[in-house]
């Protein structure tokens, strides 16, 4: 397909409004295979990009029956009172995770205020962009030293990190796995306390065991499944 | 342990891993290793598309977390299911059977479930957040674990 063909760009996003209402007989956006009765709307919009600040989507007409005619909705990040977080809002009540990570590529976050940041990094958690909610904890938490819940964010949020290496092996770990290998079916769904391939306690919580424990240096818990 | 052409370490630490269901529920085998979050020695399944370490509720119980530490009212999509929980930042040591065990420090989920609300799965690392740092390799005809820094802390 040449890139350049409208149909590249085209994506179906089923209305906000309707998104809980059923299409029996319809499993995706084939409009070939639009069943007269379906009552869910797919909307096919085409992004434009005349401008980098502007996030146009123009609707076109459903080629199915519908009974709703062709809308236009335009998120201006210009024009948007809360510079672009409206738009993050929407992707995030979608949980439309492409749309929120394009709409916060647009946002200008070096002026952004702490409350910005925070709220972003909470919509972004929501939407599953786990990367970009990194990204902003981090660039928050640099931008507002002074902001304790960006602080955290930045912290909890920070790629991991090796801590310690050259700790002393554990050798006996292959005991463990032989005995749950051997015993699984005997104590499924309980939670077993085990140190070198021996059993030490068995309970049905791992509060329990833990408490009932005399030690706990070295002893693996699992939940046998 | 597997070394590059030059010679460099690939891996610093090895443990054998089981390869069985996580849950009573499934059916497609998992790698399910030894590893000790915080203090608290257990296992974990690996789940390179999930994120974070998402934390057995009952495991977590055990790590005596701050809750003024996390991030709460989080939600994670997991097998499909919204769970509500929080995030917080965690110790987790790779445990080696040969060479050197490993500790990180990830950002963990831990599930924030209802009195009633059943949790079936076993500690899960996935890889952002958690293993994205480390290079790890698994050989299926030893049931091998291999894992290690790539190089330099933090």
């Amino acid at each position: 397909m040449d890139a350049r063909e409208p149909g590249h760009y085209i994506e179906a996003i089923p209305c906000p409004v309707w998104s809980d209402v059923t299409s029996p007989g319809v499993s995706g956006p084939a409009w070939e295979e639009f069943d007269t009765d379906c009552t869910t709307v797919f909307w096919i919009a085409v992004p434009t990009t005349e401008s980098k600040r502007m996030r146009s989507y123009h609707l076109a007409p459903p080629t199915g029956p519908s009974e709703t005619s062709a809308l236009a909705v335009t998120l201006d990040a210009t024009e948007d009172s809360t510079n672009g977080l409206t738009a993050l809002e929407m992707a995030a009540a979608m949980k439309d995770e492409m749309a929120f990570v394009r709409a916060a590529n647009e946002i200008d976050w070096s002026q952004r205020s702490a409350a910005d940041f925070a709220r972003s990094v909470r919509l972004a958690l929501g939407t599953g962009a786990h990367e970009l909610a990194r990204r902003l904890a981090a660039q928050g938490s640099r931008l507002h030293p002074e902001h304790p819940e960006l602080q955290k964010m930045g912290r909890v949020l920070a790629p991991p990190r090796v801590v310690r290496t050259g700790l002393p092996p554990v050798p006996s770990l292959s005991l463990n796995h032989d005995w749950l290998r051997t015993h699984r079916d005997e104590y499924r769904g309980q939670w077993v306390a085990l140190k070198d391939g021996i059993l030490l306690q068995t309970a049905a919580t791992a509060r329990q065991l833990w408490a009932n424990l005399k030690s706990t240096p070295g002893v693996l818990i699992t939940k046998v499944n | 342990m597997l070394h590059f052409e030059d010679g460099r370490p690939f891996s610093q630490g090895a443990s054998v891993f089981s390869y069985r269901p996580a849950t009573e529920q499934d059916t497609t085998p998992r790698i399910i290793v030894s590893v000790q979050i915080e203090d608290v020695c257990t296992e974990s399944a690996v789940d390179t598309g999930g994120v974070y370490l998402v934390c057995d509720p009952e495991i977590a119980d055990l790590l005596e977390l701050d809750l003024r530490d996390g991030l709460d009212a989080t939600k994670l999509l997991i097998r499909g299911v919204e769970v509500r929980g929080a995030l917080h930042r965690v110790s987790l040591t790779l445990l080696a059977q040969q060479g050197q065990s490993l500790e990180l420090e990830v950002t963990a989920f831990i599930p924030c479930l209802q009195s009633d609300e059943p949790w079936y799965l076993p500690p899960v690392m996935g890889l952002v957040g958690c293993l994205e740092r480390l290079r790890f390799a698994v050989d299926p005809t030893t049931d091998m674990f291999y894992f290690g820094s790539i190089g330099g802390h933090g």
